[in-house]
């Protein structure tokens, strides 16, 4: 039913994106006017979603602290994370993403995108399962930032955590991909709920729903003129490439707004599976889907959206949730992938007696992807059950070390607890992540395959049903 | 339905467009190229003569052909459905691939420099050479075995040879042949990727097996023909030649059971079933004992059935009168014992004596505590419930909260018992019971677990040792004397960082860690396995002494396997430290689940783990010592004696873990 669903969603989007890029401006997720009837003040433009914005400047920001930290416990530095993560101080400024090169970025503080904005209190509030002692999303992030803040450049080798990875992919899952899949496109699409005909809130000059969306948007952290780019150039603006200023600039003053020109993690993701060019699309179909939506709010004139209006809306909704979700498990597949060639030189390192300390530090950065993706992919809408019980059984709390002992649990003091664990079998449970991600949930980029090569063998000796006789 | 016609004539046509197949165009052009080129040259036929002999019409219209023809029509659409049914290749494959993970404890890029080319040619070959020699044995088996001949005499059945003769199969043949490619395809693709990974490619040619594109283009085809080519005495011993295959299926009883072989001659030539073929003869096809209804589709498929039916079935029908009298024998033993009554009987009371349940989260091993189970639910009539995990049952009570079911935790090592103490995962027991039975040292000053038996590390050492008196502490293991002859698990498995965490009691940390270091730095290899591989690597002659937990050593030296009982022998076993603190000993307990709604029945099971009854099981189910001291030592551990525990209080092995965790760290254990 959901794919019939999505079907029909992509043939509206792919039919709808037809006159949409017959204009240069219809690309573009920006300059829908005010609808709201009752509005008097002076505002022409609707589209908001700056405290998304300064969310990823947090996230950004804090995942550079994270890996500040020199093995010694540092409570300056735990209670400059705390600020990025829960505090609303102002003067906070913008660690990541900053200038690079001829890469010039327009705000250098959190507070000239948006004021008074958080993490934690928008981090997915139900417990994470995969980790011990049931935690909950800001819990764990805290409980994170404290390990951080004593562990040498963010990484505990002796348990085999890298944290600024496991805090940054967690929050790409537990509050970018909640939020926008759980939040804005779900409960808020409800007829009662942020009504289209009303204010958002008390004074605001956009609707209920046009603000609901934009927020959505704003959480998947694609510049307004994705449509005008290829997935390479989003690509491109994340990483402040040499020349990515041309691309990401738009509207020509010489500087990167983050408000609006700045590529940020999920939109990031998307594009770098895109860029493979397998044949998927997630990021044009995302952020399509979004736009497309928007024309449908704004063109109702600031009157209450229909039940048919919010159906078709919903429908755009699924849309995004389902390609958002394909791409958190596009990466779950691709960084499992990463742990078992990890493992597998390391193992190799290992039998050769040779120095593992440059590898061991590539795997613990891969796990700590692979772990945070993980755990930010059961914080979608929906409950994953049985795969979420399967994704967390496999990667377990922590990476089987190389002296073969992995964390199994955490003791009422925060100290990690170890036991013997089986390289052999973590290497094939890695495989096994990776087949669940495409059964489960239909991924086709498939980045770092482990048994792709089998696939294509097998393939090429062909299907082996004769009835040839000797 | 039309879709299905139109599907099954696509397909049909589908081999003579397919380089993978036999009878692909190409190959039948390269065939008809040679057998017209053997006419001519060698037979001085004229172009008109050698085309009339090669479709001459008695042997492309014979009744045999026609068969042939019928055969694979009907065939082709039987596989069309049996072909999504058959065992994925690629899902053996992946098997073959997660073994070996299994096996060799991960993956490891072997030969890193080994050029492309090479590696490929080496998959060409093991492809090659194992196909054809899977092939041999399964046409071997096919010959040799009645109820598989039953089978393959339709093949053989044929009196006339045509390319196509080569789909003359029954389809439980067919089935084999295709159950073979699948499993040897498999094998080799599973194994090459686990060894060499993307560096596999497979040198093709037309998308084919290049070696095996070589046979196709030069005559394969020819096999089932009236064309006599030979390859001459010297080739025949290595190639099969066309002829050679001929003879196979001549009728004559001299030729019967000869090259079984496809490609290579060598299997026969092994097996002693090479026939060469030698000057050109006449040959005549067919089986011996042919019938006039051969080529009839009753005889082609259904009496291969009867016949292989009739093959099994007739020693099974042999014994079943013998099956019968002592059936019959059974039932007479038991009506005259009243056991058929007394067995209702016993049905009936279990069922009525149920008075309550109790749920277990357990763990240890089902089979492990299956016998305390039974008896205590003979005893009382209370019915058991076990959970089993190895990991995570904490964190599963945990989730559970209040909501949980869990009455009583059974699990070993005082680390794990910690850990649901340390998540208030229990609940306080007052009892005089277990006050009185279980030594102080060994049970929660709080009274939220309990032991029910010790486990003593201990040392294995290597019988070949002959200075064993210099290795009677555990302190003696870092003597750098033993530097590369020491084997080990890991230092953060539970049983080892306990006993670290012992030895920081007993000597401190800074002696801890220097011991610790020197343990490590005595190892032979690097720490892995489990208590059992350590035994194996002294008898293996890897290393010649061992910590290992002493009912390890029970279980070898009872066990079914010949093998283990050989590692047993192999060691003695030392008790460390009898001079002095006595030897490091850890606990399997359990406790009171928190939340429990039938505290009272778990109170009194526990109660029971501490009585003789369940302590003498602790022996005779695991050679795990009884906790209560008042059971004397079963006899299953006598021959090990008594000897001296250290008697620290086992709780502050729980905690001293975390401090014991970090000297395993930096010393890298």
């Amino acid at each position: 039913m959901l794919n019939k669903l999505i079907i029909s969603s992509s043939l509206v989007i792919s039919l709808a994106g037809t006159p949409l890029l017959a204009n240069a401006n219809d690309d573009v997720y920006a300059k829908f006017p005010v609808t709201l009837k009752e509005y008097k003040g002076t505002k022409t433009n609707t589209v908001s979603y700056s405290g998304q914005i300064a969310r990823h400047t947090l996230h950004d920001s804090l995942k550079k602290l994270a890996g500040k930290g020199n093995g010694k416990p540092n409570s300056e530095l735990r209670a400059q994370m705390m600020s990025y993560f829960s505090g609303k101080e102002g003067g906070r400024s913008i660690i990541a993403p900053a200038s690079k090169g001829d890469f010039i970025v327009k705000q250098v503080n959190v507070d000239q995108i948006s004021k008074k904005k958080n993490i934690s209190g928008k981090t997915y509030k139900g417990t994470i399962n995969g980790m011990p002692n049931n935690m909950t999303g800001p819990e764990l992030v805290k409980f994170w930032i404290e390990k951080a803040s004593s562990a040498n450049k963010g990484v505990d080798r002796a348990n085999g955590y890298n944290y600024p990875q496991l805090i940054s992919k967690f929050i790409i899952g537990g509050m970018m991909y909640n939020q926008a899949v759980d939040n804005y496109l779900d409960e808020k699409l409800s007829a009662d709920t942020k009504p289209n005909n009303k204010p958002y809130k008390k004074g605001a000059h956009y609707t209920g729903k046009e603000h609901s969306w934009d927020e959505g948007f704003g959480y998947f952290g694609a510049p307004a003129h994705t449509l005008t780019l290829t997935p390479a150039d989003v690509y491109a603006i994340a990483k402040r490439k040499k020349g990515a200023i041309k691309k990401a600039d738009y509207n020509g003053d010489g500087k990167v707004d983050l408000k609006t020109e700045m590529t940020f993690a999920p939109a990031y993701y998307a594009s770098g599976y895109d860029k493979a060019g397998k044949g998927k699309s997630y990021l044009h179909t995302i952020t399509k889907a979004f736009l497309v939506g928007r024309k449908l709010i704004a063109s109702v004139g600031g009157e209450k959206l229909t039940d048919q209006q919010r159906a078709l809306l919903r429908e755009y909704a699924a849309v995004i949730a389902k390609n958002w979700e394909m791409v958190l498990a596009e990466s779950v597949h691709k960084y499992a992938g990463s742990v078992y060639n990890d493992m597998e030189k390391l193992k190799t390192i290992m039998d050769a007696k040779g120095d593992t300390t440059k590898m061991e530090s590539k795997y613990l950065k891969h796990w700590g992807e692979l772990k945070g993706f993980a755990l930010g992919l059961q914080t979608g809408k929906g409950n994953l059950g049985e795969t979420a019980t399967k994704l967390n059984r496999m990667i377990g709390a922590g990476p089987v070390l190389i002296n073969s002992s992995q964390v199994v649990d955490i003791d009422s003091k925060s100290n990690y607890v170890r036991d013997q664990a089986n390289w052999g079998e973590y290497m094939l449970h890695m495989a096994k992540v990776q087949k669940l991600m495409v059964d489960k949930f239909g991924i086709k980029v498939r980045t770092k395959s482990i048994t792709g090569d089998l696939a294509s063998l097998a393939k090429k000796l062909g299907a082996g049903n004769t009835a040839e006789n000797d | 339905m039309d879709t299905v016609i139109l599907e099954y004539f696509r397909s049909l046509s589908e081999p003579f467009f397919d380089p993978q197949k036999r009878v692909f165009i190409g190959y039948l052009g390269c065939a008809f190229i040679i057998a017209l080129g053997v006419q001519l040259c060698l037979l001085g036929l004229s172009l008109r003569e050698a085309i009339y002999a090669i479709f001459c019409r008695k042997v492309w219209f014979s009744a045999s052909a026609l068969a042939d023809y019928k055969l694979l029509l009907i065939n082709h659409f039987l596989m069309m459905g049996m072909g999504p049914r058959l065992i994925s290749k690629l899902a053996l494959a992946t098997l073959v691939f997660e073994t070996l993970h299994y096996w060799f404890n991960g993956r490891t890029i072997i030969f890193p420099d080994m050029p492309g080319w090479a590696i490929a040619s080496a998959f060409a070959v093991a492809l090659f050479i194992l196909d054809d020699a899977s092939k041999y044995l399964v046409h071997r088996a096919l010959h040799r075995w009645p109820v598989l001949w039953a089978f393959h005499r339709v093949h053989h059945s044929a009196e006339t040879l045509t390319p196509l003769t080569v789909y003359r199969t029954h389809p439980a043949e067919a089935f084999i042949f295709s159950l073979r490619g699948i499993v040897v395809h498999a094998g080799v693709i599973g194994s090459f990727i686990f060894c060499f990974g993307e560096r596999v490619e497979l040198l093709t040619v037309l998308g084919v097996n290049v070696l095996l594109f070589v046979f196709n283009v030069t005559g394969a085809n020819l096999r089932h023909s009236h064309v006599w080519i030979t390859y001459g005495r010297f080739v025949e011993h290595f190639l099969i030649s066309p002829a050679q295959h001929q003879i196979h299926h001549s009728v004559h009883a001299r030729d019967h059971d000869r090259n079984f072989g496809v490609i290579l001659a060598i299997w026969d030539w092994m097996g002693g079933s090479l026939s060469l073929a030698g000057h050109r003869q006449r040959l005549r096809f067919g089986v011996a004992d042919r019938t006039a209804k051969d080529h009839s589709l009753k005889n082609l498929y259904l009496v291969p059935l009867t016949v292989a039916t009739r093959a099994v079935a007739t020693p099974l029908l042999r014994d079943i009168p013998k099956m019968t009298h002592s059936l019959f024998l059974f039932l007479r033993c038991l009506r005259s014992t009243g056991g058929l009554a007394f067995m209702v009987g016993l049905l009936t009371h279990s069922s009525a004596a149920i008075s309550s349940e109790l749920n277990i989260y357990s763990h240890r091993q089902p089979f492990l505590i299956k016998p305390f189970v039974e008896a205590y639910e003979s005893q009382t009539g209370t019915k058991i419930n076990i959970v089993y995990a190895s990991k995570g049952l904490a964190q599963r009570l945990q989730a559970e909260g209040n909501r949980s079911p869990a009455d009583v935790i059974l699990t070993v090592d005082i680390a794990r018992l910690h850990v649901y103490a340390d998540k208030d995962l229990l609940a306080p027991i007052l009892s005089p019971v277990l006050t009185a039975n279980i030594p102080e040292h060994l049970r929660d000053p709080e009274n939220r677990w309990f032991a029910f038996s010790k486990r003593a590390r201990i040392l294995a050492v290597s019988k070949r040792l002959e200075n064993i008196n210099d290795i009677q502490n555990y302190e003696d293991l870092a003597n750098p004397k033993w530097g590369g002859r020491v084997c080990s698990r890991p230092g953060s498995h539970v049983y080892n960082r306990a006993l670290v965490a012992s030895v920081i009691y007993a000597l401190g940390s800074s002696a801890a860690e220097a011991w610790a270091k020197g343990v490590f730095g005595n190892l032979a290899r690097r720490p892995q396995g489990n208590d059992r591989a350590q035994v194996k690597a002294i008898f293996e002659g890897q290393c010649d002494i061992a910590v290992i937990n002493n009912y390890y050593f029970g279980k070898l030296k009872y066990s079914n396997k010949p093998e283990q009982r050989a590692w047993a022998g192999a060691v003695n076993l030392i008790f460390p430290n009898q001079n002095g603190r006595g030897t490091h000993i850890n606990i399997s307990g359990g406790g009171v689940a928190k939340y429990s709604a039938n505290k009272v029945e778990a109170q009194s099971f526990l109660e029971f783990l501490t009585s003789r009854k369940a302590q003498d099981l602790y022996a005779s189910v695991n050679f795990e010592y009884p906790v209560n001291t008042q059971v004397p030592l079963p006899n299953q551990l006598a021959s090990s004696g008594n000897f001296k525990e250290d008697r620290m209080p086992i709780a502050r092995i729980a905690e001293l873990a975390p401090e014991a965790q970090r000297i395993i760290d930096r010393v890298r254990w």
